[in-house]
């Protein structure tokens, strides 16, 4: 039977787009169905950014339309359910074309050789969760993919600092020396740099990130203008439009505002049919009417959105394990000042941190984490602004003696953060809500609650913080409240991988055990999570899908793996 | 005596000369501190800013710091609004006196006015959202380190 493409893709953020991409340039005839649309244009939301209060996440990319239509967590704070009893789960994102790497902070670091065997690596112990699995494939097979992800989103990194972390060797540099560590992360090394906590050594790394440190695909290197998150003002870190535009450059076709509401299963089980809306002014020209029809499906949704669809239509879920095991890492801030200057609001965000308490004999009993080094300031406890009132209403500065106070008050404000592991729970989840959006498209009920296991990683986070801190000059840190944590906008698992088809959603090559037809690609297939931030290994996942996909079709492939 | 309401243009030539002294910069955009006016005198700072420009201009001319700090940031009912013109100068954002304790809310003017914030160069910083400057800027201490904004 005649399809109308060879591949719709469902969702245009880095999964979807890469994937898209990949299967375009082999000559697929490819299709991306996008919620969202690409309004505002960057100039727009630099503008807008610069007059909102507050400065938030969605701040520079509200657009009615699509906010109304294709809401988000981010445009719609109470877009998720959560059921009662329950914190709303804090992490969000974009429903935009390129997707929520528009606010992200560009960081890559790779997961670590352990991370893809947690189960086989620590477990049996009596306070290791049951919910850890071991991947069904490794670091070696992902390798080679994570180094074609850092060539297609141009990641920024030091080779020297970076080869063979934790046993898990690189095999080509990175295509950018890296973004430069910030005069406040160099002062910082210098004093930690050798010392020791909790048996563990301090090593201030500079973080690999999708940045560019070099004019690199046609986009500007990084001038360091602040506000990665929520928005690069001019495109030098790396964004999931990116990769939609060479995807249209190479064929494949954008059909923006357009809502996927079901897909339906043949009856072999194999699944080509895509029901979609649309809604407002759109350019109906050489649009095929819902539902259309693919030889494969993607979903590349997100790690909410996809379970949803699937839920929606009762797709892939012999196992049962659609929407569990939601993951996201605990973040947590903490403040002090150092005992120099460090000159914070320069530069990204962050430029380093550290790397030392990831892994180790502790994971059998708590989880890792990762430390940034952060060049904000106070910027998140209201600095420079609540210093300026402080100076004015209750000091009485004025004139050059305030400008000296405000100075002696800011240049030593540092932020550090942490990003801990969350184990698997299978408690932790997204449903189906019997609530429904503006199209009429039921909304996700998300439970979530940090399991022990992560709450003790992030107790030695904050007691680790606040060992960091002493050392840098600060006795009395602001280390917010115990147990307290916020999310890290890292949303993964809900569709987990692995081989047995009883437990799992995917299998290793992200294909559903269900229907030999639908991939889902994005973080939704991680089965653990480990500390780092996910996007690059996400991407390495979709690119290697994509190559799955492309060697059944019968499409002249690259050799990046021998076979 | 009745004074008589100051005309525009000595409205703004006031504001200026007090806003030299309380931000610590000499040079100030006139263009500028015609929209901070406007916008202060369209806020519910309005009528409390007449009572600082006239208490200002009573002082005489180029009054000396210290006078304007206990004169008229001495005195309670004027003081919001004297940290309401710096923090207009320094970032551009008007806070609302009517917001509850503990809860603060900023509303921005234009995008010219936003990256014209004074107060980021003074921390040896710039506006975030545009840097000016070069990739790697920020391995080193800052050029404008502790220098004057605009001088």
């Amino acid at each position: 039977m005649k399809r109308d493409f060879d591949v719709i893709v469902i969702g245009s953020g880095v999964a979807g787009a890469m994937a898209a991409y990949r299967l375009a340039k082999l000559k697929a005839h490819v299709l991306i169905l996008e919620a969202g649309n690409h309004n505002p244009s960057r100039a727009e939301m630099v503008g807008a950014y610069a007059t909102a209060f507050p400065k938030s996440l969605h701040t520079p990319y509200v657009q009615i339309e699509s906010d109304t239509n294709a809401p988000s967590p981010d445009s719609s704070p109470n877009y998720y359910d959560t059921p009662e009893g329950f914190v709303k789960f804090r992490s969000t994102y974009e429903r935009r074309t390129g997707g929520a790497t528009w606010h992200w902070l560009g960081h890559t670091p790779r997961m670590l050789h352990s991370d893809f065997k947690m189960k086989s690596a620590y477990g049996g112990g009596p306070n290791f969760p049951d919910g850890f699995v071991d991947w069904p494939i490794s670091y070696d097979d992902l390798e080679p993919w994570y180094c074609e992800a850092e060539a297609e989103m141009g990641v920024a990194g030091s080779d020297a600092e970076w080869q063979n972390l934790f046993n898990s060797p690189r095999s080509k540099p990175f295509p950018m020396s890296m973004i430069w560590p910030s005069y406040s992360d160099r002062w910082i090394a210098e004093q930690l740099d050798g010392k020791e906590f909790e048996g563990l050594t301090y090593r201030v790394h500079s973080t690999p990130s999708a940045r560019n440190s070099s004019l690199y695909d046609n986009r500007p290197p990084c001038a360091g203008n602040s506000i990665c998150v929520p928005l690069c003002p001019i495109g030098a870190k790396y964004d999931g439009a990116v990769h939609v535009a060479k995807a249209v450059e190479n064929g494949a076709v954008l059909w923006e505002q357009a809502v996927v509401t079901r897909l339906e299963k043949d009856k072999d089980a194999s699944v080509h049919r895509v029901e979609f809306v649309t809604y407002g002014d759109i350019n109906r020209k050489n649009r095929t009417a819902s539902p259309v029809t693919a030889e494969v499906v993607i979903i590349a949704a997100n790690a909410i959105e996809t379970p949803k669809l699937l839920l929606i239509s009762e797709l892939a879920d012999k196992s049962g394990k659609v929407g569990f095991y939601l993951m996201d890492h605990l973040s947590k801030s903490t403040f002090g000042k150092a005992s120099e200057p460090l000159f914070p609001f320069r530069g990204p965000p962050s430029t380093s941190g550290i790397e030392s308490f990831r892994d180790g004999e502790f994971r059998r009993e708590y989880a890792g984490f990762r430390l940034s080094l952060n060049n904000d300031g106070w910027g998140r406890k209201g600095s420079p602004y609540a210093d300026i009132v402080d100076l004015v209403t209750n000091e009485r500065r004025i004139g050059t003696d305030l400008q000296q106070a405000l100075f002696d008050r800011v240049v030593r404000q540092l932020r550090l953060s942490c990003s801990v592991e969350v184990a698997p729970d299978s408690a932790n989840r997204v449903e189906l809500s019997s609530m429904k959006d503006a199209l009429g498209i039921l909304r996700p009920k998300v439970t979530f609650a940090a399991p022990q296991y992560s709450l003790k990683g992030l107790a030695h986070a904050t007691s680790t913080m606040k060992n960091m801190f002493e050392i840098l000059g600060e006795k009395n840190p602001d280390l917010g409240q115990e147990g307290a944590f916020d999310g890290a906008g890292h949303i993964m698992g809900t569709c987990r991988m692995g081989d047995d088809a009883t437990t799992s959603v995917v299998d290793a090559d992200c294909c559903s055990h269900d229907h030999h037809n639908l991939f889902i690609l994005g973080s939704a297939v991680f089965p653990t999570c480990g500390s780092p931030n996910p996007t690059l290994t996400l991407a390495a996942l979709a690119l290697r899908g994509a190559d799955h996909i492309a060697r059944r079709m019968g499409l002249k492939t690259a050799q990046v793996v021998q076979e | 005596m009745v004074r008589r309401p100051l005309s525009q243009q000595e409205a703004l030539t006031t504001f200026l000369e007090l806003s030299r002294i309380l931000t610590g910069v000499d040079r100030l955009e006139a263009d500028l501190g015609r929209q901070y006016l406007d916008r202060l005198n369209n806020s519910t700072f309005a009528s409390s800013l007449q009572q600082v420009l006239e208490h200002f201009r009573s002082l005489g001319k180029r009054p000396d710091p210290d006078k304007v700090k206990q004169h008229i940031l001495g005195d309670d009912a004027l003081r919001p609004t004297i940290c309401q013109i710096i923090l207009l100068w320094y970032t551009s954002g008007m806070q609302d006196p009517s917001d509850p304790a503990g809860s603060v809310t900023i509303h921005y003017g234009t995008q010219e006015e936003y990256f014209s914030g004074l107060g980021w160069r003074l921390i040896g910083a710039h506006v975030p959202g545009l840097s000016g400057g070069y990739f790697g800027h920020w391995r080193y201490r800052p050029d404008n380190e502790p220098g004057e904004a605009g001088d």
